[in-house]
């Protein structure tokens, strides 16, 4: 939520006047702080630790846990055998891409997620409040009809979204067929291995709703 | 990406408010505010690569809510809870969605806080409670780390770990299949020509 949102939630008498900010923290909890931080930075702490110690706490949220898909199968590169050898083409930096983007496209698979059960909760509370005031349906019909058009917007920003980092996807493996080409020969790197794995993405990513 | 809440309308936003609080015949039967407070996580000195927000207070009667925004799953989230005076009893509760949505709880057992950990992309919401009502002292406190950056296992990968399968060549099961199926049908077909030589003899 933004810094917007929770001046409107406040200027709605949704939120008490007294926001607690930090300089209130009593040092107890300050050292209780340090003490978690500690634990969650130690050397050797991983993403399983955390998936672990720190359970996702609805099940939706269980669904927006990232989840990287492998693809149809891993993409064999020489390449990646010999990294030295392709680091004239780039190869290093056209992986680093390609990883980025998968952590971005399943980033943006999430937010959207969590956008619209977002959006889905507000309305049925909307319909219902609506509902049983029995005062303001008209009202809360026509702010219905702004928060779906809204939405549409939201959906337009995931669209624009896919479709950069689509491109993104097939430039990095493109950037890596280049590489397969330049040092090794390998000719149809991306119509072999490259191609199905970017239609397995631009599948998996694209928006169903 | 998150900015995108940003286009959504003031109704919607002020609507994310009531996420937080319950319907109101629920709110007036459990005797309790429709408010909650926001609390606003802010960088506290010492505490390395995460925020905080942290109050010392009395319960009301019918307990108090806060609400916690804007968190991605990858954050790690903590908070603690513990009675000032240890005779007392303070109970916390992490809701989602709405205020009946009670996915953690506990209480505090004398001087020993207690602390619940958990993961959630959104808001969440904390109640805390006390068996006496109103008027026992608390401290809360909330932690949230920052997003932990999990890096996708490699796929691009030397062709060796890459499975003869996906090198479009064929596995050592697989070749040992295909001679076992071409030696069965070499020897049904040499039994019917057998057969067959056999039936025309026996004819001519």
């Amino acid at each position: 939520m933004t810094r917007t949102s929770r001046a409107l939630i406040t200027a709605s008498c949704l939120v008490a006047a007294s926001t607690l900010v930090s300089a209130s923290i009593p040092g107890g909890l300050a050292e209780w702080g340090k003490e978690v931080g500690t634990e969650l930075y130690k050397q050797g702490y991983n993403i399983r630790d955390l998936q672990k110690d720190f359970e996702a706490l609805s099940p939706d949220d269980k669904g927006n846990d990232p989840n990287f898909p492998p693809g149809p199968s891993p993409l064999p590169s020489a390449c990646a055998e010999h990294p030295d050898q392709c680091d004239q083409c780039g190869f290093e930096s056209a992986l680093a891409d390609l990883q980025a983007t998968r952590y971005r496209l399943e980033k943006l698979r999430r937010v959207y997620a969590s956008t619209k059960s977002f959006v889905g909760r507000s309305l049925a509370i909307g319909d219902s409040m609506a509902g049983s005031a029995g005062v303001g349906g008209l009202a809360w019909v026509d702010q219905r009809l702004k928060i779906e058009q809204s939405f549409k917007g939201v959906q337009t920003a995931y669209d624009n979204k896919y479709t950069e980092l689509m491109a993104s996807l097939k430039k990095s493996l493109e950037s890596l067929a280049k590489c397969e080409e330049q040092v090794y020969g390998e000719k149809d790197w991306y119509e072999r291995y490259g191609f199905m794995y970017y239609e397995f993405m631009s599948s998996r990513y694209q928006r169903a709703d | 990406m998150r900015a995108w809440r940003t286009v959504l309308p003031p109704t919607l936003l002020v609507l994310a408010g009531l996420l937080a609080a319950p319907a109101p015949a629920a709110a007036q039967g459990a005797g309790r505010p429709d408010e909650a407070t926001a609390l606003t996580l802010e960088r506290v000195p010492g505490v390395e690569r995460a925020k905080m927000a942290g109050l010392e207070t009395d319960t009301k009667q019918g307990g108090d809510r806060y609400s916690v925004q804007d968190l991605d799953i990858m954050q790690p989230v903590a908070v603690r809870l513990r009675a000032i005076d240890p005779s007392q009893t303070v109970r916390l509760e992490v809701v989602k969605g709405e205020w009946t949505n009670v996915y953690r709880n506990c209480s505090t057992n004398g001087a020993t806080p207690c602390e619940v950990r958990f993961r959630t992309e959104g808001n969440f919401g904390l109640q805390v409670t006390s068996p006496a009502g109103a008027g026992v002292r608390y401290e809360l406190g909330v932690y949230v780390g920052d997003e932990m950056q999990l890096v996708p296992a490699n796929l691009v990968v030397p062709p060796k770990d890459a499975g003869q399968a996906a090198r479009g060549g064929l596995g050592l099961a697989n070749i040992l299949l295909g001679v076992i199926a071409v030696a069965l049908v070499g020897l049904l077909l040499l039994v019917g020509w057998s057969v067959l030589r056999k039936r025309n003899q026996e004819a001519s």
